[in-house]
């Protein structure tokens, strides 16, 4: 151990010749300490859904068939030799009215008018028909999900320090538990890299929450801040999310119709709630 | 300026240095915030003790990631989200308290939450966090399409203590072994978070380290360098650089 003054310097240095103090390092002091818990939720970005329609021509997929129908009248005549048949073909249809003649009565010597058998007319109405069946065209109608694009900004005041201190730096501790997760139907929940329930190196800034699309764009971002405003410890919630396009594109097929898909909304908003611990530091000028 | 230790056996003990003549000793009794600029130490302040007395440098390897999916006997492919989170014990210190940390990962000041890794949507973070025994290292991750390669990530890592109350009745002592100062609050037998304008280990800040626009997210460590920004990022955020620390 040393304790050294010389040269306007003053030193303390341990057993292993390690410099403990000097003056010309100085050591910050921690002037507060600071404690609150703050909450703060990241609302929905709100969405918008958008349909797009494909036609696909005589497509096999959409068949529909009807009927076409063949009528014949005919008609005959013909004469029966009976009084009481027709001579028509079996299943026309006939109207016959009796064929009378003179015959003469050799036993009164005398001619007589008698029915001699039947004139018929004969008519027939027979229908056929034809199964046809053709192709209409058909759609396929997709609907996708967008999240609209959103940034805000919300500060809130974790304590003051007395004024005059004009500090040097903030090491903070926070204890961050997400009681509400966002995310997006296609990709589930928003990723948050922070253990819930501990005390976490939150120095500056904390990454929240980030999200990314196919291309690796990260298209949402959620940090907070923690920082030094006049007398005043901050935290500053800030969201930004580009418009996103989702992924799970929902599909209609239709034949006739045209039937529009059901798409579901995603919800982005989070809730955090963060216990914060902060060392309020100062170092000799 | 001169530099003078004070100490007095009366008046609760008080040992102060300061930056300043003698004649200005009654100053710096009870100093006022702005007396602060001028003050190494003292007694009734609060400091940084580095209790282990050392930087702890730690790599660790971060397993691959890969992707759920399903082909089909038509050949068609579905992927389905998988989520991961792991949690790593990077320092164990048995303090019995759960210590203010600094860490650093790949030579910066590690924000909380920071993307190591994106593929598509694929994206792994990471943060540090600390209890009573151990200081650890959470990773979250979800990956959809691709898969996240194995990485290995540094971290250099500072333990402190907050030395906030006196002990014993001794306002300050020298032998050839110790040193202590202000009832042990300065102390041989300690390490001090301290300034370093040469070689600093870690930067300490007051302002903000990252900034959002533009669904993207851009980060500039306290040391002042920008370590992260996405493609998307439209703000003009440039960061300011902090206070070098040693031990």
């Amino acid at each position: 151990m040393s304790f050294v003054v010389e040269n306007n310097n003053i030193t303390v240095t341990n057993s292993l010749g390690d410099v403990v103090f000097n003056t010309d390092t100085p050591m910050p002091h921690i002037t507060d300490v600071l404690t609150n818990t703050i909450t703060h939720t990241f609302l929905d970005s709100g969405d918008s859904q958008s349909y797009s329609t494909f036609s696909t021509f005589q497509d096999f997929n959409c068949p529909y068939t009807y009927f076409t129908y063949d009528t014949n009248y005919e008609t005959s005549s013909c004469y029966s030799s009976s009084d009481y048949f027709s001579c028509c073909p079996f299943s026309w249809s006939s109207y016959c009215s009796p064929n009378y003649e003179f015959q003469y009565n050799f036993t009164y010597s005398s001619f007589e008018f008698v029915q001699n058998g039947q004139n018929c007319s004969c008519s027939n109405f027979t229908t056929t028909f034809e199964t046809v069946t053709e192709y209409e065209d058909s759609y396929y109608v997709t609907g996708v999900n967008t999240v609209s694009a959103k940034d805000t900004s919300d500060t809130y005041i974790i304590g003051s320090i007395t004024a005059g201190t004009d500090p040097d730096f903030l090491l903070v501790l926070a204890n961050f538990s997400r009681t509400t997760a966002g995310g997006t139907t296609d990709l589930g929940t928003f990723v948050c890299p922070i253990h819930q329930g501990a005390s976490t190196a939150a120095n500056g800034s904390t990454v929240l929450e980030s999200a990314f699309n196919y291309s690796s764009e990260q298209w949402l971002s959620r940090i907070l801040d923690v920082y030094i405003d006049g007398n005043s410890i901050k935290a500053d919630f800030k969201h930004s999310n580009k418009a996103y396009t989702q992924l799970d594109v929902q599909s209609q097929f239709n034949c006739e119709f045209l039937l529009f898909p059901s798409v579901s909304a995603s919800n982005t908003s989070s809730t955090f709630t963060v216990d914060f611990t902060i060392y309020v530091g100062k170092f000799t000028q | 300026m001169a530099k003078t230790l004070h100490a007095d056996g009366n008046n609760g003990g008080h040992v102060y240095i300061y930056n300043g003549n003698a004649s200005e000793v009654d100053d710096y009794e009870t100093p006022s915030r702005p007396d602060l600029s001028n003050l190494y130490f003292h007694s009734d302040l609060n400091y940084l003790a580095c209790p282990l007395a050392s930087v702890y440098e730690v790599s660790q390897s971060l397993p691959q990631i890969t992707y759920n999916s399903n082909t089909s006997k038509f050949g068609n492919t579905t992927y389905t989200i998988k989520n991961v989170h792991n949690d790593y014990t990077l320092v164990t210190h048995n303090l019995g308290y759960t210590p203010i940390i600094l860490p650093t990962m790949d030579g910066y000041e590690l924000p909380a939450g920071v993307p190591i890794q994106t593929a598509g949507v694929s994206t792994r973070g990471v943060s540090v966090y600390a209890d009573s025994t151990s200081i650890y290292l959470h990773t979250e991750a979800v990956t959809l399409s691709q898969s996240l390669p194995a990485v290995t990530k540094t971290f250099k890592i500072y333990i402190l203590n907050h030395i906030s109350s006196a002990s014993g009745n001794i306002a300050i002592s020298a032998t050839p072994t110790t040193f202590t100062a202000g009832f042990g609050k300065l102390s041989s037998s300690n390490k001090y978070l301290r300034r370093d304008n040469t070689t600093p280990d870690f930067y300490v800040t007051k302002e903000k380290t990252a900034d959002v626009s533009g669904g993207g997210l851009k980060i500039v460590a306290p040391n002042g360098v920008s370590v992260y920004e996405s493609s998307s990022y439209t703000g003009s955020y440039s960061g300011t650089t902090g206070t070098g620390v040693s031990v």
